[in-house]
């Protein structure tokens, strides 16, 4: 049976912004990705049992092929005429809240295991089947992410008094 | 057990809930556009599972005429049947005093000893004979009738008419 469209959009509203900060700089194209991603969902005759997972894989998927494609490009362009490169940031488009700043500016294998966790409502288990890590790694990577997002949050904001 | 409950620190605890309660919602503009593109996608897959089965039973309709086709050309063709009704004599009651189109003594009868239908299982040795047809004899009372009945055209009959007056 095939996604409603309430379900969808319910899944919309719930995981496009996690999902954007779980494809986080893998590629260029986030935004796209994400609705790729939703596009693949709407098309599936039969639903997933988890969406959520689904989603995250096949964002994490297409976020990897989006990159290798980009690489591939990008060397190729380089060749031919050697410019200075212009790259958009993702972050910018993501809400400028405080955490999720904070969030961004974790290390990759902490911040996808964090944003499966808390935003995406995966288990350990499933975390590790998705980032190819055991369940005991995934769940280290989680505590250790939010260990260095409480030293973040907590230190006091850079002043321009000198 | 909740997975949580690794987490010794309440503190962590106390972070992961606060940033499960972040309000992550895409804009209504975001929102649009992914559900624009979800009911596009949709309806492009529709169209193409439609395609494809129209697809698929062109094909199997195609393979049928073809099958049919060549089923009918090498068949071999039975020539056509020669249904020749079956003639009677005229009375004399129904003459009508016109001349028949046939001479009573050409009329073919068709022999029925040597009628035989062509059908799919005839040899074909069989095609190619023609029928055969016996002449019929005029019978004595078609003779006399004619005999006693000329047949007068206009002018005939006015010359006969002008020589009596």
């Amino acid at each position: 049976m095939p996604i409603s469209a309430e379900q969808l959009t319910a899944l919309i509203d719930r995981h496009a912004v996690p999902l954007r900060i779980w494809a986080g700089r893998r590629c260029s194209a986030a935004e796209d990705i994400v609705q790729e991603a939703f596009c693949r969902l709407a098309v599936l005759k039969q639903q997933p049992d988890n969406p959520a997972a689904w989603l995250y894989r096949v964002v994490r998927n297409l976020a990897e092929s989006d990159r290798l494609s980009s690489e591939r490009r990008i060397a190729r362009e380089a060749e031919v005429a050697p410019t200075e490169q212009f790259q958009s940031d993702p972050e910018e488009n993501i809400q400028k809240d405080e955490a999720v700043k904070a969030v961004w500016k974790l290390e990759e294998s902490l911040r996808e295991v964090i944003t499966a966790r808390i935003w995406g409502g995966l288990t350990f288990e499933e975390i590790g089947l998705l980032c190819d890590i055991s369940t005991a790694t995934a769940s280290r990577r989680y505590r250790d992410a939010l260990e260095q997002l409480r030293i973040k949050l907590e230190s006091p904001c850079p002043t321009n008094n000198s | 057990m909740s997975d949580e409950q690794f987490l010794n620190d309440p503190e962590l605890q106390h972070l992961a809930r606060l940033l499960g309660g972040l309000p992550l919602r895409p804009s209504d503009t975001e929102r649009s556009k992914i559900l624009l593109a979800c009911g596009r996608a949709e309806g492009r897959a529709e169209a193409q599972r439609t395609i494809r089965n129209l697809r698929a039973g062109m094909l199997v309709f195609a393979g049928v005429s073809a099958c049919l086709l060549v089923l009918v050309l090498n068949r071999p063709f039975a020539p056509v049947s020669n249904n020749v009704p079956e003639t009677r004599q005229f009375t004399e009651n129904e003459h009508s005093g016109s001349a028949p189109d046939t001479p009573n003594n050409e009329i073919p009868i068709f022999d029925r000893e040597r009628i035989k239908t062509f059908g799919v299982m005839t040899p074909r040795s069989e095609w190619d004979r023609e029928p055969q047809y016996k002449v019929q004899n005029p019978s004595p009372e078609t003779i006399e009738l004619v005999n006693q009945r000329p047949i007068l055209t206009t002018r005939s009959q006015a010359v006969l008419e002008e020589l009596l007056n």
